[in-house]
């Protein structure tokens, strides 16, 4: 579904607040791997420890990071979902403005 | 001696055994950064289930049809379009949240167990804080949504309940199906 072009589009401070919002779940994967990088891999990447100890690291702990790290992309999709389907409900409701509504729907579609 | 003070007696070598070997563990100190590691992996585990049952969800959500409202029956019970679309959404996101809850508890909790480690690590707790609010719990406006849902009379709250049902399912789907989407 191709997505319907939009003419003179200004967007509200309802829909500002809604992208500042997703703009930070989009940083959730750079967050989550700063936590875990901060957390399972601590003695290593951190500051204060020399790099001479020397560290378990099983298989069983990449594979888990691995698996967290590759499972992002779901979850932070799913978060972006969630805000667009608000958007949706909140202009149909609260005050019908068509471009906002192509503008949100568009993006839910991913215009595919 | 009565009976339960001779179980006691040949229970004794045993608790005595049990007693005296977790004195020998507690004298064996383990490394703080091996409990942030252990409770660090319990996130990263955590996180695994929850992508697992984000997929799982909305399979369910795919393969649900659209929810069907009986416009004559909405008339009869004075309610509106706004009111049908509010409840749409307010089903959307807590049939979501049931279909996810135990795993997003478990998250909660285990990024709160790391939280709660906070002063043995050099974790930055605003992270942790921000993703624990981010997905385990719900936001504002999607509590605001279950305020504005709970005023609507009884009698539609029921209606919707009954018709919606607790699968989840596509909100925009659901809403064209039902001709509530102006466009």
């Amino acid at each position: 579904m191709a997505c319907t072009p939009i003419v003179n589009l200004r967007l509200d401070d309802e829909s500002q607040a809604a992208l500042e919002r997703i703009k930070k779940k989009k940083n959730f994967s750079k967050i989550v791997s700063a936590l875990a990088s901060a957390g399972i891999f601590n003695s290593i990447f951190t500051k204060s420890k020399a790099p001479v100890a020397a560290f378990n690291i099983t298989q069983t702990d990449w594979d888990l990071y691995a698996q967290s790290m590759a499972s992002l992309p779901r979850i932070q999709r799913k978060m972006i979902e969630q805000e667009i389907d608000l958007m949706i409900i909140h202009y149909q409701i609260n005050g019908y403005d068509r471009n906002h509504i192509l503008f949100w729907k568009g993006i839910k579609n991913g215009c595919k | 001696m009565d009976v339960s003070n001779m179980g006691l007696l040949k229970l004794f070598p045993i608790i005595f055994f049990v007693v005296l070997s977790a004195g020998c563990f507690a004298d064996t100190d383990v490394p703080h950064e091996d409990i942030i590691k252990f409770a660090s992996l319990n996130v990263l585990k955590t996180f695994s289930a929850y992508e697992e049952k984000v997929q799982y969800c909305d399979q369910l959500a795919s393969a649900s049809p659209p929810k069907k409202l009986d416009m004559n029956k909405l008339e009869d019970i004075n309610t509106t379009r706004e009111d049908a679309i509010l409840a749409l959404g307010f089903f959307k996101f807590r049939n979501y949240f049931n279909c996810e809850k135990d795993i997003r508890m478990r998250l909660a909790f285990e990024l709160g167990t790391l939280q709660s480690l906070k002063e043995h690590s050099q974790q930055d707790s605003e992270i942790v804080n921000e993703i624990q609010s981010m997905v385990a719990y719900p936001s504002l406006k999607e509590i605001e949504l279950e305020v504005k849902y709970l005023a609507l009379p009884k009698a539609a709250q029921d209606y919707f309940e009954s018709t919606i049902g607790d699968s989840p399912f596509d909100l925009l789907q659901s809403l064209e199906h039902n001709g509530l989407m102006r466009e």
